[in-house]
């Protein structure tokens, strides 16, 4: 059982000097499963980008540790293995990495002993099966050609694989349908109920936190935690939206922070079409 | 398949109409002279294996009429020069793999003539540059006849302080109606201090034809480092498999089983 601890987090978008994160103090240990909301655009998956190490972040101040060390020294790798996972919203398209190659090494990594393709093949077969994935996608390019759903089942997939202490997971019940979203609620009560994984979980939705039953919930606002509470909270959310904080709390909601929007354009890469084209960073 | 080394006579290889498939290799070691010709008998199948093609020789590959098959070949030295002269006649099919894994320099010139009306040719490269590399590429199509096909898809990592350039040309004369020419060159760049250069040409002297260019030269994408990073891999691995993604699909068009095992040891062993 870990403890994930965030003191004071300050995070920026390194290109763009904006500010994101002003302030975060969170705690995660005791098998506890977190639901953040929050309104669009006020740093619920800045915060989990920035604990897994996203190149796109600037970390301005404050600490982030799991279990005492200092997770802001690691290099995302050691991060992975360390315990921390994310779910991603947006899983990349890596072309030409076979799927099954990839989770091979992603498993390999935090082995002694490399895995036996009996084994690997055993576990890959039981994963997919649980959560309604066809075998034959571990062997395709990793999430090429993957509709939505698959790309989120295989974030699912990849949870389940590496059993990691704490999964972060953003926005994995968007865009899927109910039986997916139903494979994937119960993949989450099984390692719930079987494992000390602790969750951070971003959805917009109460549908998935009904399922799940988190132990805690909290509110992001303006880059902060604006309050912390119990599952009647995420209650009060779907019926009334966020305008009551303002009323009942007084907390100012500011308008959607366009920044992140903006900075997704400056991670085009591969793509520039270049006649004479050199390679200059 | 098995696989059958043919001897020259006099520089110049003959490959006949064979009853069963099997993987003809014509190693241009066995040569003498700087000019090798090699002659595909009309209406054969083949899989022609090119060993040695570096040896700083000048191959013509001739296709007589309606012979269908493939070419493979292997860069196997490190400092090479190729220079190979296609010529298409009438109703050829061809299938070209090239790889070229090995460190080193050289220039690599291909040329395709689509003398003969209805040929298609099938041009591939995957190439690695590292280290100090430095490899130039050059394939180009003439098209001089009516109806024929030809697309080049060229692929290539360049790391470290190496350079890697693909020049693609691709050349329909006037009167080739109906033709069709079509170029993709991607160089994948992973470090500050390598150089990526695609330079696609396309000469049009007809109207009736379809022609296309894309090059694309870019860094290794950030987005797919994190995702790879974040489920364990070292960047060092995670760009590895990156690389092994972008450069092993060439191997599935290499049928003989001993050089396929050889050119994806050579991709395995890059850093």
């Amino acid at each position: 059982m870990a403890t994930l601890v965030i003191k004071d987090l300050f995070v920026k978008v390194k290109d763009l000097d904006i500010e994101i994160l002003k302030g975060v103090n969170l705690t995660i240990s005791d098998q506890e499963t977190v639901a953040l909301l929050g309104p669009n655009g006020h740093g619920k998956s800045t915060l989990l980008s920035a604990i897994m190490g996203h190149p796109k972040y600037e970390i301005t101040s404050g600490e982030i540790t799991l279990d005492g060390k200092n997770v802001l020294e690691m290099e995302v790798d050691e991060r992975s293995k360390a315990g921390l996972f994310l779910g991603m919203q947006h899983p990349s398209e890596v072309p030409g990495v076979i799927n099954s190659d990839f989770l091979k090494a992603a498993m390999n990594v935090r082995r002694e002993k490399p895995i036996t393709l009996v084994e690997l093949y055993r576990q890959l077969e039981q994963a997919s099966k649980q959560m309604k994935i066809p075998m034959d996608l571990t062997h395709r390019h990793l999430n090429e050609g993957f509709s939505g759903g698959e790309r989120k089942r295989n974030e699912i997939l990849q949870l389940l694989l590496l059993q990691p202490e704490i999964a972060m997971l953003d926005e994995i019940d968007s865009g899927l349908d109910v039986d997916a979203l139903q494979a994937v609620a119960d993949a989450i009560k099984q390692l719930q109920a079987k494992t000390k994984m602790s969750f951070l979980i971003i959805s917009h939705y109460a549908r998935l936190f009904q399922m799940i039953q988190p132990t805690r919930v909290v509110v992001m606002i303006n880059g902060r935690v604006a309050l912390e509470g119990g599952p009647e909270v995420i209650t009060k959310i779907d019926g009334s939206g966020y305008e009551w904080l303002t009323k009942e709390y007084g907390i100012r909601i500011t308008k959607e922070q366009k920044g992140e929007k903006l900075v997704s354009m400056n991670t085009v890469s591969i793509g520039v079409c270049a006649t004479n084209e050199a390679s200059k960073k | 398949m098995s696989r059958v080394t043919l001897k020259p006579t006099q520089n110049v290889y003959h490959i006949p109409e064979l009853d069963t498939p099997q993987i003809v290799a014509v190693d241009l070691q066995d040569t003498t002279t700087e000019e090798v010709h090699v002659v595909i008998a009309p209406n054969a199948r083949f899989d022609l294996l090119l060993l040695n093609a570096d040896a700083n020789k000048h191959l013509h590959l001739e296709c007589s009429e309606y012979a269908q098959g493939t070419l493979q070949i292997a860069m196997m030295k490190a400092n090479k020069n190729l220079s190979l002269t296609i010529v298409l006649n009438t109703g050829v099919e061809l299938d070209a793999s090239l790889a070229d894994f090995t460190q080193g320099k050289g220039r690599m010139l291909v040329q395709a003539e689509l003398l003969g009306r209805g040929a298609r040719l099938e041009w591939r490269t995957a190439a690695l540059s590292t280290h100090q590399d430095r490899k130039y590429y050059s394939v180009s199509f003439h098209h001089t006849e009516r109806d024929t096909y030809a697309n080049m898809t060229n692929y290539g990592v360049t790391e470290g302080k190496s350079t890697l350039q693909f020049s693609g040309t691709g050349h329909i004369i006037n009167g080739a109606k109906n033709s069709k020419t079509h170029q993709n060159a991607k160089i994948m760049v992973f470090d500050p201090a390598c150089l990526g250069r695609a330079d696609p040409i396309l000469k049009i002297d007809e109207n009736e034809v379809e022609a296309s260019h894309a090059a694309t030269v870019g860094k290794v994408n950030d987005e797919h480092l994190f995702y790879l990073c974040s489920r364990g891999l070292t960047k060092q691995e995670a760009k590895r498999v990156i690389t092994l993604g972008y450069l092993n699909p060439i191997l599935q068009f290499f049928t003989d089983e001993p050089l396929k095992n050889e050119l994806s040891s050579l991709i395995e062993t890059i850093s």
